[in-house]
């Protein structure tokens, strides 16, 4: 659907990390088995730094995706760690990783993953009503500043239904960066939007973390969009595991 | 300690009780008991045995006969409150047979007379619809009271239910009817001695409403419907010719009220004198019931024999 | 987790589907409601019913089912058992046991039954006039508040009786009567009833009434033979079907008032010793009559009651058994089709836990607002029941 309210593009900014920032993100040495076996991870090294976007690249189902919900703690891997910030989510229980995550981590995913139920207000405030702690008044009007920021502040009492999949992808850029964190990961966050809307989204995402020194990682398979990133990781390469060997 | 407490226990409870007693006497002095009569004579009778602890009430206007008197709604409205309503009997008040009284505080007073009640000749009857028998609307006599021994059978009614009612009172409502008995006795044996002259002669009456007092002292009335202070026309005279006619021998004339002197005078003129016997139905100008038929006694004594 | 968030999320979702939301709220509430609300109802009716019987000491009536005249007596239902005669009721008064208080209920003004008693029955039953005055002459009636207020009747209107046959025309036909007062209300079967006097039953039974005076001139056309003293009328006679002031002394009654009929009376006896007396007197095989004792045949009554109650007990427990299952049922089939919704809020940061109270924090919403509108019905329920048996009885 075309979007009418698409804000101008915003100009790249430059990359302004380099070997000195600080990784926000630092995987090291992890292994990774899903239960039934499906899937398995050996990475010696994957990191991401502050104001820097990475792209993790890989064709469907290589998993990049579990990459990611190991890096959000979602998952926790069999050894290693997975430092975001300071803080080493492989050592927390599930409990304390997703309260971090809730925290700390902004997360954006290829079918938005918006509540259908609630407005966009609710939605973008979704981390305060799962539990966040911090000021309510300070996260709303953050809130809709981001919101006015990315077009979407018109629709703050409506619901997602009658927003476009460009809108509805802002909208979950905006919950993902309420809460103020440093380090967003987006799972495919292009995959359902048309090639406008795509360019749109991903200058908005990279230009947000980089304004504010996130540390930014895409998981993508569109490899036209790649010349916006600083970085851009094959997953394949990054991915230790043999798929012949067993763990 | 725990004596000290009984007392004041026992201090209080006296108290309450006291105090609850001085309210039941305040209740009862204020209690405004009632007692409606339809006629003059139940009144007076209610008047003589309960007068000291009851309000005797007596809707009837002074210049109307009770019998027929109608009462308004609200004055049947106060009627019904009454704690007592003393009915006369005999359809005596004929607004009380379509009137709606409670039956617990109703007393017919003449239900418990030994002789029948009697009916008041010459009335229409009338019937209607074939399966109805004919049937007589004719009136019952309804002045039972003039038969004194009834009117003592009718004031024992009503200190039955005022025993009833207030037994607290039965010793003073049995003294006062004891009295009252005694004067009725002494009226009825004065009026048995007055009447005697006019047993066996025919006696003419302005009203048909002697037949108890004819019944109790052996007389015999005939009646026209005639008012004290009608116009004796000729068609009134002619009336009185065919009753004399019919009645020979009748000399004296009985009038329920003073009849005007002309009237007098008319009556002299054909042979009969005037003599008020009043049935005292309402409450007398001046004195009582007793006083009332002591006047009808002298009245009738100063008959000549 | 933030308990406020949690609350708010679940509102959201439940006020996102209003319809399966009131429905499952609803099959909750009437889950509970129902055996709730019959337990109220049996308790009221046998406590109204207990009161009523408690407060007529004594019946006197015909022969037959006593509870049928119990009923009819305390509740006005239609009469089944014959009449007892006015010389029975006499002879009741005239044994001073204590007060005998007459009851002719057969007659109906529409759906109200008309009552013919005298005053003493609203003393014996404190009813007070709240508005107008009490009834002073034949013709006149008093009515209950609630139907007062059903029919919107006023002191002044006029409120006519029903036929109860409209093919037999010479039988009883439609009295006219005058509404005097309006009865406060006793939460009893008096609030739906027409009070008249005995003697005004009478009339509309057609064992009085008024009509032209044959001796008058304008009654000629409706002489049909004149013997003497005896007037005999034909059928063109006009009878009033009202009493007004002016035709008030044409009434008048035909036949033995001995034989008029009765439904009942009450009886209030004077002390111990005359209840005692007046139970020997009519229990006593000889008796024409039958005494009952009120509170006994309700008694007898409200035992059926509870026989059925707990038939009807089991069945709604057990359609609530099956409403639950299927609210249940609701709820999983819910949580299910919203699983990906949870992992949102999963994938956002919210624990398994957050998400299990969230789960039950929607069934609780849904449970504690069906339990609090069954009890609010409940609560009405109590307030209505009372009023509720006396028409289910009529």
């Amino acid at each position: 659907m075309e979007d009418h309210r698409t804000p101008p593009p915003r100009p790249r900014p430059r990359a302004r990390s380099d070997s000195l920032t600080p990784a926000v993100l630092l995987v090291e040495n992890i292994e990774f088995q899903y239960p039934h076996g499906a899937y398995a991870l050996r990475i010696d090294r994957f990191e991401s730094r502050a104001g820097s976007a990475t792209a993790l690249v890989g064709p469907s189902g290589c998993g990049k995706t579990t990459l990611l919900n190991l890096s959000a703690g979602v998952l926790q891997p069999g050894r290693g760690s997975i430092r975001v910030e300071d803080t080493d989510l492989a050592r927390l229980g599930a409990s304390a990783r997703a309260g971090y995550r809730l925290s700390h981590i902004g997360l954006i995913f290829q079918e938005f993953e918006l509540v259908e139920h609630l407005t966009v207000r609710d939605n973008i405030l979704l981390p305060l009503h799962l539990g966040l702690h911090t000021g309510r008044a300070a996260l709303e009007s953050r809130a809709r500043s981001l919101a006015d920021h990315t077009g979407i502040g018109q629709y703050w009492k409506k619901r997602p239904d009658n927003l476009s999949h460009g809108e509805r992808q802002r909208v979950a850029i905006c919950r993902a960066l309420s809460i103020n964190p440093g380090l967003i990961l987006a799972d495919e966050p292009t995959g359902n939007l048309d090639p406008t809307n795509k360019r749109v989204v991903l200058d908005l995402m990279i230009s947000f973390a980089k304004e504010d020194n996130r540390a930014l990682v895409i998981a993508t398979h569109d490899v036209e969009l790649l010349d916006a990133f600083d970085e851009v990781v094959q997953f394949e390469e990054l991915n230790r595991f043999e798929r012949t060997e067993e763990p | 300690m725990k004596s000290r407490c009984a007392l004041v226990l026992g201090l209080g409870l006296s108290l309450l009780v006291s105090c609850g007693a001085k309210k039941k006497q305040t209740r009862h002095e204020q209690a405004g008991h009632t007692i409606a009569a339809v006629n003059y004579p139940l009144a007076y009778f209610a008047e003589r045995l309960a007068g000291d602890f009851a309000t005797i009430v007596f809707e009837a206007p002074a210049d109307e006969d009770p019998a027929f008197w109608k009462p308004t709604d609200e004055q049947i409205a106060r009627i019904q409150e009454a704690d007592l309503i003393l009915l006369n009997g005999a359809t005596y008040a004929k607004w009380a047979a379509t009137t709606s009284l409670p039956l617990a505080s109703t007393v017919d007073t003449s239900s418990s007379f030994r002789s029948p009640l009697l009916e008041v000749k010459g009335t229409v009857r009338h019937a209607h619809g074939k399966k109805d028998t004919e049937h007589s609307h004719a009136r019952t006599a309804f002045t039972t009271w003039l038969d004194l021994k009834q009117a003592a059978a009718q004031a024992r009614a009503v200190a039955d239910a005022l025993r009833k009612n207030w037994p607290d009172q039965a010793d003073a409502v049995m003294m006062n009817l004891a009295y009252l008995h005694t004067d009725l006795a002494k009226i009825d044996s004065r009026m048995r001695a007055a009447t005697a002259k006019l047993k066996g002669v025919p006696v003419i009456a302005s009203h048909p409403v002697y037949q108890y007092w004819e019944r109790a002292y052996g007389l015999k009335i005939s009646s026209l419907l005639w008012e004290p202070e009608m116009d004796l026309n000729q068609d009134a005279m002619t009336d009185l010719k065919k009753l004399m006619d019919a009645n020979p021998g009748a000399r004296h004339f009985i009038w329920e009220g003073d009849p005007l002197p002309e009237n007098i005078e008319k009556l002299k003129a054909v042979g009969l004198t005037s003599v008020v016997i009043s049935p005292c139905a309402n409450r007398p100008a001046d004195g009582d019931f007793l006083t009332v038929m002591q006047r009808n006694s002298a009245a009738l004594e100063s008959l000549p024999n | 987790m933030s308990p406020g968030g949690i609350a708010f999320l679940s509102w959201k979702y439940l006020s996102y589907r209003p319809l399966r939301t009131l429905t499952l709220v609803a099959a909750v509430a009437l889950t509970i409601y129902l055996p709730l609300a019959l337990q109220v109802f049996i308790s009221e009716s046998t406590r109204v019913l207990r009161e009523r019987a408690r407060s007529t000491p004594l019946l006197v009536g015909p022969k037959g089912s006593s509870i049928d005249l119990t009923l009819n007596s305390l509740y006005f239902t239609p009469q089944e058992l014959p009449s007892l005669n006015y010389a029975a009721f006499l002879k009741l008064s005239g044994q001073h046991f204590g007060s005998a208080i007459p009851l002719h209920v057969r007659f109906r003004a529409g759906n109200a039954p008309i009552i013919g008693t005298s005053l003493d029955y609203f003393r014996q039953r404190e009813l007070d006039v709240a508005e107008g005055r009490m009834i002073t002459r034949l013709g006149d009636c008093v009515v209950g508040a609630r139907l007062a207020a059903e029919k919107k009747l006023k002191p002044g209107d006029k409120i006519t009786s029903s036929p109860e046959n409209v093919f037999d025309l010479a039988g009883v036909y439609p009295l006219r009567m005058r509404v005097t007062g309006v009865l406060a209300p006793n939460h009893s079967a008096d609030d739906n009833a027409v009070f008249v006097d005995l003697k005004t039953a009478w009339v509309i039974e057609g064992l009085a009434h008024g009509h032209q005076d044959l001796v008058k001139p304008e009654a000629a056309g409706a002489i049909r033979k004149r013997e003497g003293d005896l007037i005999q009328a034909n059928a063109s006679v006009v009878e009033f079907n009202e009493v007004t002031e002016a035709n008030l002394d044409s009434f008048h009654f035909h036949g033995d008032p001995a034989t008029y009929p009765l439904s009942s009376a009450i009886l209030v006896p004077d002390s111990d010793k005359a209840r005692a007396l007046a139970l020997g007197e009519y229990q006593g095989e000889s008796a024409t009559e039958q005494i009952v004792i009120p509170l006994e045949a309700v008694t007898a009554l409200t035992e059926t009651l509870f026989a059925t109650r707990r038939l009807v007990l089991a069945a709604f427990l057990l359609l609530g058994a099956a409403a639950l299952g299927l609210a249940a049922l609701v709820f999983l089939l819910s949580f299910r089709l919203r699983e990906r919704e949870m992992r949102t809020y999963v994938k956002i940061g919210a624990t398994d836990f957050t998400i299990r109270i969230l789960k039950f924090t929607e069934v609780a919403i849904v449970l504690v607002a069906g339990i609090v509108l069954s009890l609010g019905a409940v609560v009405v329920t109590r307030s209505l029941a009372a009023d509720l048996l006396p028409k289910l009885l009529n």
